[in-house]
């Protein structure tokens, strides 16, 4: 008996540390952004939103929230088109070669970050492209399609054919079937698909740094600004940042649940 | 308005997945209206068959014609034919109504027409106000239901079925079988019913298409495979017989005379046989009487085995130093035998079938 409430407590003991290990800082990122002064340590001086107001008034941050969006938007939006589509390919019976090619589109998903960073400056300063956002967008469209297809053909490989061949049967050909039966089918999880992609675009650094030009995304503005300063302007940006992630995450997983139940 | 025939015609069809033949050189005429039961063990083609039917099978040889048209490149989306699965294939993010309007929303039927068509073949499958219905919460029967409105509602001239009742349980299986029955004779859409369920097939259609490797065995109405069988196989797939290999003795006209475990059998009606010739004699248990021993002289004696009553008859099997014998005997009989009783055993002449070797013309070993 004493054994074993041994155990238990060390257990409990064990599971609060590696909480308290994942969490505390996060705790503190929140907490300081909301301190009345500009002191990143204790003693706490009170709640305040001034370093909220800081932030969003500075052009700076406003600006790159707005190169973040849109870049994690239009990665989104090309990801799920293109994504679906080899997610298709894949999932079909007989298609040749898918196996290799599966491996291909998935192995930006196990490079380093920084390697395709480096490969894609090295490229495009070689081909003379001038860098900006939509340099950015190619860099993001690499690393998170892997991500998508993974997700979309494993949905597809669940569907089954033979609701296909109902609907060939009643007269839908390979189109219409694709839009009335299969698609309503698989999007609630290509949507979540899709949130993924949307978060890992949002807050990337690595290759973001490599391929951007003179403008900013939000991590790298954070990034940034630690670097000279550390003021709860940053900790306000950054809980930001953690608010935008956790949402996403949050209503994609709850999607993905809701469906393959 | 095209005309609404519902013939179809499989002309000499082949058939065959990597190396192993479904299919072979296989005919058949079926007539408007008909319903046909193609009838048989697993892999003895009958879902091929089907499937070449709906257009998702394409013949290696050989033709498929719908009301004379050759059809026989036409993929699925085009037939005048649909299929009701085996398996529920309902779509899970629609509803009843939904499921069914499907087809004719393919169609682009008008939406004022949809409402009452999906209302008519709902009534048919006696679904009515399941249109709202989630199909998630459908039991096995019901989904089946709606998956036979799905495809009546496109008014099919031939409608494909794939052992569409062989997942549900026995009695709403029965239930479903008297339903399609009804609604055959309703609308006089041929039906071509694939199954492996000998009950199922002679109590459903007008035809029954017994196969076996790929090839017809027989053809006829279900009284004529079960009273004149063509082979052993065909004997022992529709009902249950009593089988012996035997050897003629006498032949004269249409009577003979067959030693069979032995036993000496006389027959009637018999084929033009020769003496010395190898042969099947076949006994259906319901054609056998039963008595107790002593008084009377039957052709087998012997003594109960054992027992089963089934309801409307009694199963018996009986014990006779040569052989084993079964009988069913009606319930309502003078004389129900306990187990170990002893008894003799006859049956008419005219009730002994006469089978030749069937080994010849397939290669099948079971």
């Amino acid at each position: 008996m004493i054994r074993t409430r041994l155990v238990t407590s060390a257990f409990w003991l064990y599971l609060g540390v590696v909480v308290t290990f994942l969490f505390a800082p996060l705790i503190f990122v929140v907490l300081f952004s909301l301190n009345k002064t500009a002191s990143l340590t204790f003693p706490f001086h009170g709640f305040s939103v001034r370093w909220y107001r800081a932030a969003l008034n500075s052009p700076a941050v406003s600006d790159s929230i707005v190169n973040s969006l849109r870049i994690a938007g239009i990665t989104v939006a090309v990801v799920s088109v293109v994504g679906t589509l080899a997610a298709i390919g894949l999932t079909r019976p007989g298609f040749r070669h898918g196996s290799t090619i599966r491996v291909m589109l998935l192995a930006p998903a196990a490079l380093p970050g920084l390697f395709i960073g480096i490969a894609l400056l090295t490229f495009f300063v070689a081909m003379h492209i001038q860098l900006s956002l939509w340099t950015v967008i190619t860099g993001h469209l690499i690393f998170t399609l892997p991500y998508f297809v993974l997700v979309a053909s494993t949905r597809l490989a669940r569907f089954d054919p033979l609701l296909g061949e109902a609907a060939q049967d009643l007269g839908a050909g390979p189109w219409l079937t694709f839009r009335r039966v299969t698609f309503p089918m698989i999007a609630p999880a290509l949507f979540g698909a899709a949130l993924v992609v949307f978060s890992l675009s949002w807050d990337e650094v690595l290759i973001t740094f490599f391929t951007i030009g003179n403008q900013n995304t939000l991590p790298l503005v954070i990034y940034a600004s630690v670097r000279h300063s550390v003021t709860p302007m940053v900790n306000a940006i950054s809980t930001l940042l953690l608010a935008g992630s956790i949402l996403t995450i949050f209503v994609a997983r709850s999607v993905v649940v809701a469906v393959s139940r | 308005m095209e005309l609404r025939d519902g013939s179809v015609t499989i002309d000499a069809v082949t058939k065959s997945f990597v190396g192993k033949t479904a299919l072979e050189s296989f005919s058949l005429e079926v007539e408007d209206g008909e319903f046909v039961s193609l009838l048989g063990p697993s892999g003895c083609g009958k879902t091929t068959l089907l499937r070449i039917l709906a257009g998702f099978e394409f013949p290696d040889s050989g033709r498929v014609l719908f009301a004379n048209r050759d059809v026989t490149r036409l993929p699925a989306q085009k037939r005048p034919a649909n299929l009701v699965f085996q398996r529920v294939t309902l779509f899970p993010h629609l509803n009843v109504f939904d499921n069914v309007a499907f087809g004719l929303r393919v169609d682009r039927l008008p939406k004022r027409e949809v409402g009452p068509r999906i209302a008519r073949a709902l009534e048919l499958v006696r679904l009515p106000d399941f249109e709202r219905r989630d199909v998630r919460t459908l039991s096995g029967g019901e989904a089946q239901r709606v998956a036979l409105a799905r495809a009546l509602v496109k008014q099919p001239r031939v409608l494909l079925l794939d052992e569409p009742l062989s997942a549900l349980d026995l009695q709403i299986r029965r239930e479903l079988q008297v339903e399609l029955k009804e609604i055959h004779r309703e609308l006089g859409t041929t039906f071509i019913y694939v199954t492996h369920d000998q009950e199922e097939a002679m109590s459903m259609s007008s035809r029954v298409v017994l196969m076996r490797d790929g090839r017809i065995v027989q053809i006829g109405t279900p009284l004529e495979i079960y009273r004149q069988p063509a082979t052993e196989f065909a004997a022992q797939f529709v009902g249950t017989s009593n089988m012996w290999p035997g050897r003629v003795t006498s032949a004269q006209g249409g009577s003979a005379t067959v030693d069979a475990s032995g036993m000496s059998l006389q027959i009637a009606n018999a084929p033009e046989l020769a003496v010395g010739e190898q042969v099947s004699v076949l006994v259906r248990p319901e054609a056998v009487e039963l008595e107790s021993a002593g008084g009377t002289t039957g052709l087998v004696a012997g003594h109960v085995a054992d027992v089963r009553f089934v309801g409307s008859v009694v199963h018996y099997r009986i014990d006779t130093p040569a052989t084993v014998l079964l009988v069913t005997r009606p319930a309502t009989s003078a004389e129900v035998f306990a187990e170990g009783a002893p008894v003799v055993a006859r049956w008419r002449p005219e009730d002994v079938l006469v089978l030749r070797d069937d080994r010849n013309g397939w290669s099948g070993d079971e």
